[in-house]
């Protein structure tokens, strides 16, 4: 039983091979897309229009899109391995974290003017959603979720494949 | 761009991606990367391999590109 626990936790290496790259890609524009997709639907109650088990399966699969993500063996090595990384696979993981805080501090900053912008050139009736605690902590919750996948995605997109080598 | 031939030193000995990689502790995407050009090897790196493959550093890496074996042996035939 521990050999199985051990075997399935252990690091396996990954490859950069066309497919897998590819599958990487798709697995990371499935999962920055269905979070932040969820959230605004909640937020603006898009989804009480459907019947109960369409809003159920719904949220259920875009709530659950970045599953095949963190199971995806790219993602576990660039995400937890630490101090494994070699020095090229580092490199690649700084970039892709300068570039994620720089996106996150962007769409924050755009926010904000719109906010305000709709807020005070608009009317002072209108308000933004974002003033509520809940949709507060569900932006909250969208920037841990982009600070956790953006680097992913960075890394999937600016890395070209690699054949393996016999190909 | 700094120019490298550890694709020819590697299969010269025989070796895998996996074997190099494993010589000079780092992963065998990047010595893929690293022949293919898309890589530049940090100074430690290009002298592990150098050190590896018991080579001078500037017989394994060259910020000008590596005259192909024909173009060395015209060379070296106009010297003589």
């Amino acid at each position: 039983m521990l050999n199985i626990v051990e075997k399935s936790c252990a690091q396996k290496d990954y490859s950069f091979s066309p497919q897998a790259l590819q599958r990487l890609r798709l697995f990371t524009v499935m999962a920055l897309i269905g979070f932040p997709t969820f959230s605004v639907l909640e937020m603006f109650n898009l989804l009480d229009g459907f019947s109960k088990p369409v809003h159920f399966i719904l949220t259920l699969a875009l709530l659950m899109s970045f599953v095949p993500l963190v199971g995806n063996r790219i993602y576990n090595h660039f995400s937890r391995s630490g101090g494994r990384l070699d020095e090229r696979e580092k490199e690649a993981v700084e970039r892709a974290m300068s570039f994620s805080y720089r996106a996150v501090i962007i769409t924050l900053i755009v926010s904000i003017i719109i906010g305000l912008a709709l807020t005070y050139l608009l009317g002072a009736s209108i308000r933004m959603p974002v003033f509520t605690i809940a949709a507060v902590a569900m932006i909250a919750m969208n920037i841990a979720f982009l600070l956790m996948f953006l680097p992913i995605a960075h890394i999937a997109w600016t890395q070209k494949p690699l054949p393996a080598e016999s190909e | 761009m700094i120019y490298n031939r550890i694709k020819i030193l590697r299969t010269e000995r025989g070796l895998s991606r996996k074997d190099l990689a494993d010589a000079v502790g780092v992963n065998f995407q990047t010595i893929g990367y690293l022949e293919r050009g898309d890589y530049n090897a940090s100074l430690e790196l290009a002298f592990k391999l150098a050190d590896f493959f018991e080579v001078p550093i500037d017989m394994a890496f060259s910020p000008r590109p590596f005259k192909t074996l024909a173009e060395e042996l015209a060379a070296q035939r106009a010297a003589e």
